[in-house]
């Protein structure tokens, strides 16, 4: 068990390493470099900018060497002080823009992620035990119609109609006085006034997806075999389900726990542009748009991370959860 | 030795007559208390000892703000509220709503106005500008403002290039402008050749030519030393000097620690949730009763993620002014929300949101060029566009069918230009292409270039503009028998391919209100543009690179290298008309649409709004030029 783990933490760093190099090449891969960028949005405002300040511009920034020692460059400032470079719009430390968007983004995805479990495994095993009732119907027409409509279709009909009919605008997490105001009780409250919105949009379609992957592993299950003989030993029915088919329906659902750690740090892109969050999606986008290469850069790499460390994390419980997988680790 | 003064008095009462609708009697805004010369935050810290009064703030003879919409206004009523996208991206909107420079470009962009200087003379025919400081002027942190701030910012700063590489405007003749101050009040600027246009191009391209020498002294690398300059880059969580340096020096005002001679002045962070600025108690402009400005107490611009949630902020009534950020394709649901939001719509006239199509004479396919270069082609494709209808369609009827001339009331506005084969005559369009010899093929489908192949043209396009007008002008354009395709793409690669010289038509915004003012859609000064990249690097290279000037271009250029020399009247609007004839003949960028009006919307608490048709353009730093200074809350 212990050497498995130790297998999986030491495959991790050629992951990574490999990852950062793939980081790298993919940000730069459209044509042209921020300095292009730049010169277009100046452009845009009836400025030109000369071939000789571009590539002024380009030399200050290092955008000219070659790629490999703009890759050395970069991962060694990470490896070695954790320096991710800087960010070429804000003209910031990337760690210091990353950081001032985090507890918003934290707040927003780790209660989206909660409310998401708490309402798609029950739901999912009231479906599947009662499978074709009334409930089962409802549930499973809401969860195709969350997983079918986009997340940023469903926040702007919700604030259409919010505004609309109710004459209230629900963009924003914190109302205007609050918005930097310093932490208080009642700033508090007021986020957790603004929160349910952000959270049923953004959870929405992970729910609904959730139901039917939590329903259909539970079908499976509760034909089993082994159910059918703990109920003919007369096992409260109540008990049978949670002790046995949930803990194996589950797998599925830890498995992509990895998947949901980035989703937290990465908070959903456009809906929060949408919905108006300062959250750590909309700067991303505008760093990829823009080629703002180390704050792109560096936060895809974070990602990166955080998803190899999910995958270990995922691992890790449905070894611990799974019987079957531990004995197979061990053949 | 010749000597204009641009003086000021004239000027003031010029605007004031117009501003204020034709001399329409002034009124008292409700509740004013004629003794009250300052706001009452301030009356109160001086009363507390920590700010003097108000006499000793003031300059010796306050700049008087009297061209008043609604008339003198009040102190107080809250902070006036905005929304921006932040400090990288709306830096410079942000900028024009507190701008104070030396001296600012007049209504029509033909001269300047006085501003911190009260007077501006040139003298030795156009190549010695001196400049008059008002007396007793203070930074908002009450240190005087002398001629050393001036000298210490052409010295320190531009000199030492921190903030851009040095700007072309300060060589005339292959020399450097000297800047000497001649005494605490008065400095001049010098130039080696005759260069009238210098105070248009100054407030064009270098606003603020001065600096808080106390403050620069705390900070650049040449007193403090190189290192307590990087530690105060990193104490401020920047990557490195170079970045701290630009953003102290040329975007100070998102800085609250720069002290500024701006109405309004940070108070927070920029990257806060919401930036506040609040009023400077040492402003140096006053309203007719001798109040100091501005009333309304400070601006607030509140972050958000997406232009659209600038739109639902204010139709919730949460924004009291914005014109950033805001254009014509909004108007309806502005209008619509008005009674619910509490607000009303201003249409300013704005110099953006226009479209112009444009030829590379110089593409790779050397037959494709020739016909580019035919003015005749390129006066068909104008005759061949129905802009009417891509107004109706695209822009809500709002934008005016035109050429790319310059807009009513900017300098040397030409109605011919303007109509220039703008009316929509396909068949004069199809004639003028028979005429260059592009037959029709059997089907009488397309035409055909001299050397038998279909005549197709590749026209390039920026993603981010309105796609409805290019479907339009392919249509329009395959009416007439060319094979048009438009291509849309990302603005990194339209940016690589122009450089690399593969665009062969493209089609882009165009902002300049007048080409006086902003040459560069209309002249090879500037770099990059689709129609004259290649003449600009000719020029600059001295004729190592590019492409020499065909013969048109090089008349253009000789008359506007005699614009800049001569001073205003009579020889130089000659020499401005012969320009705008060789524009108005040879099409270089066709002009689809302008002047669409930018709406503004005004919280209907708010006073002081000019009323429908002012210039809304970057040049005059709109909204400046609506005398924010003067709003107030009612």
């Amino acid at each position: 068990m212990v050497s498995f783990f130790i297998r999986r933490i030491l495959i991790m760093i050629p992951t990574v390493f490999f990852v950062s190099i793939i980081v790298f090449w993919i940000i730069q891969l459209p044509p042209g470099d921020y300095v292009t960028t730049y010169a277009a949005s100046l452009r845009a405002m009836g400025q030109d900018v000369d071939e000789a300040a571009m590539a002024q511009m380009r030399e200050q920034l290092g955008l000219n060497q070659p790629f490999w020692t703009q890759y050395w460059n970069w991962i060694t400032a990470i490896v070695l002080r954790g320096d991710f470079g800087f960010s070429f719009e804000w003209g910031r430390r990337v760690t210091a823009i990353i950081a001032s968007r985090m507890p918003a983004t934290l707040a927003l995805s780790l209660s989206t992620l909660l409310f998401t479990y708490l309402v798609a495994i029950p739901i999912g095993i009231y479906s599947a035990t009662h499978q074709y009732s009334v409930g089962d119907y409802i549930a499973t027409f809401f969860g195709f119609i969350g997983v079918a409509i986009p997340n940023f279709l469903l926040a702007l009909v919700l604030l259409y109609v919010a505004f609309n009919y109710f004459g209230v605008n629900l963009s924003g997490l914190f109302s205007r006085e609050f918005i930097d105001a310093p932490w208080s009780w009642a700033r508090v409250w007021d986020m957790m006034r603004h929160l349910p919105i952000p959270i049923i949009v953004v959870g929405t379609s992970g729910t609904a997806g959730m139901i039917r992957v939590m329903r259909s592993q539970m079908l499976d299950e509760i034909r089993k075999q082994y159910v059918v003989t703990a109920r003919s030993k007369g096992v409260e029915e109540r008990r049978l389900i949670f002790k046995y088919p949930v803990r194996a329906a589950l797998n599925p659902i830890v498995s992509t726990i990895g998947w949901a750690l980035t989703g937290i740090f990465s908070g959903s892109t456009i809906t929060a542009i949408v919905l108006n969050l300062q959250t750590q999606g909309p700067v991303t986008y505008r760093a990829l748009r823009n080629q703002d290469m180390y704050l792109a850069g560096g936060f895809l790499l974070i990602l990166a991370i955080l998803t190899v460390i999910g995958t270990l994390i995922s691992d890790i419980l449905l070894a611990w959860l799974d019987p079957r997988i531990r004995y197979q680790g061990k053949s | 030795m010749r000597k204009i003064i641009v003086s000021l008095a004239v000027f003031i009462f010029a605007t004031s007559v117009v501003l204020a609708g034709g001399g329409r009697e002034q009124r008292e805004a409700a509740g004013v208390d004629p003794n009250l010369r300052e706001a009452p935050m301030l009356a109160a810290r001086v009363a507390a000892g920590d700010l003097p009064p108000l006499e000793q703030r003031l300059p010796r003879e306050p700049m008087v703000v009297d061209n008043m919409v609604d008339g003198v206004g009040r102190y107080g009523g809250g902070m006036m509220r905005k929304m921006w996208m932040g400090p990288s991206a709306d830096r410079w909107g942000m900028e024009k709503n507190s701008s104070e420079y030396l001296v600012h470009i007049s209504q029509d962009g033909t001269s300047v106005e006085p501003n911190l200087a009260h007077t501006m003379e040139i003298l030795d025919d156009g190549k010695r500008f001196v400049f008059h400081l008002r007396e007793g002027l203070r930074w908002s942190d009450g240190m005087p403002f002398t001629t050393e701030d001036v000298i210490f910012y052409w010295e320190e700063i531009v000199l030492y290039e921190y903030e851009t590489p040095m700007n072309p405007i300060w060589t005339r003749g292959g020399e450097l402008a000297q800047v000497r101050a001649l005494d605490e009040l008065t400095f001049e600027i010098v130039f080696a050749e005759s260069y009238y246009s210098f105070p248009i191009d100054m407030t064009m391209q270098m606003r603020e030519f001065f600096y808080p020498a106390h403050y620069g002294r705390t900070i650049l690398p040449q007193f403090v030393g190189e290192a307590e300059t990087r530690r105060l880059a990193s104490a401020n969580d920047y990557a490195n000097m170079e970045s701290f340096l630009t953003d102290f020096t040329r975007i100070f005002w998102v800085r609250p620690e720069v002290p500024s001679m701006r109405p309004w002045v940070p108070v927070n962070d920029p990257d806060s949730g919401i930036f506040r600025t609040e009023r400077n108690p040492f402003y140096f402009k006053v309203d007719r009763d001798g109040r100091q400005l501005p009333y309304i107490d400070g601006i607030e611009y509140q972050l958000v993620e997406d232009a659209e949630s600038i739109i639902l902020g204010i139709i919730a009534g949460d924004v009291d002014f914005q014109d950033r950020r805001v254009n014509a394709v909004n108007i309806p649901t502005l209008m619509e929300n008005r009674t619910r939001g509490d607000y009303h719509v201003v249409m300013w006239s704005g110099e953006q949101a226009g479209g112009q199509i444009e030829f590379n004479p110089y593409p790779e396919d050397e037959v494709l060029g020739a016909i580019f270069r035919d003015v005749r082609f390129r006066q068909a494709v104008s005759l061949a566009m129905n802009r009417q209808e891509i107004v109706d369609i695209v822009m809500d009827g709002f934008a005016i069918p035109r050429q790319t001339s310059t807009l009513p009331g900017g300098a040397f506005y030409s109605e011919s230009w303007e109509r220039a084969f703008a009316d929509y005559d396909p068949n004069r369009a199809s004639r003028l292409l028979d005429e260059i010899g592009l037959r029709w093929d059997n089907n009488r489908q397309w035409r055909l270039r001299p050397d038998g192949q279909v005549l197709e043209v590749v026209m390039t396009v920026e993603s981010g503009s309105i796609i409805g007008t290019f479907e339009l002008i392919e249509q329009y354009a395959r009416d007439i028998g060319i094979r048009w395709i438009t291509r849309v793409v990302d603005r990194g690669l339209w940016e690589d391919e122009r450089s690399r010289g593969l665009i062969q038509a493209s089609h882009s915004d165009w902002n300049g209100w007048s080409w006086a003012v902003r040459p560069t859609y209309h002249l090879p000064v500037q770099p990059n543009r689709i129609w004259h990249g290649e003449y600009y690097r000719f020029l600059t290279s001295n004729g190592q690179e590019g492409r020499p000037l065909s013969p048109p271009v090089q008349r253009l250029m000789e008359n506007w290298s005699r614009f800049g020399q001569l001073p205003p009247g009579q020889e130089r609007d000659t020499v401005a008309r012969e320009m705008v004839s060789i524009w108005e003949e040879n099409l270089w960028n066709i002009g689809v649409f302008g002047g669409s009006p930018v709406p503004s919307v005004i919280s209907n608490r708010l006073g002081n709004h000019p009323p429908d048709g002012i210039v809304h353009s970057d040049p005059l730093r709109s909204p400046l030029n609506a005398n924010m200074v003067s709003f107030y809350f009612r």
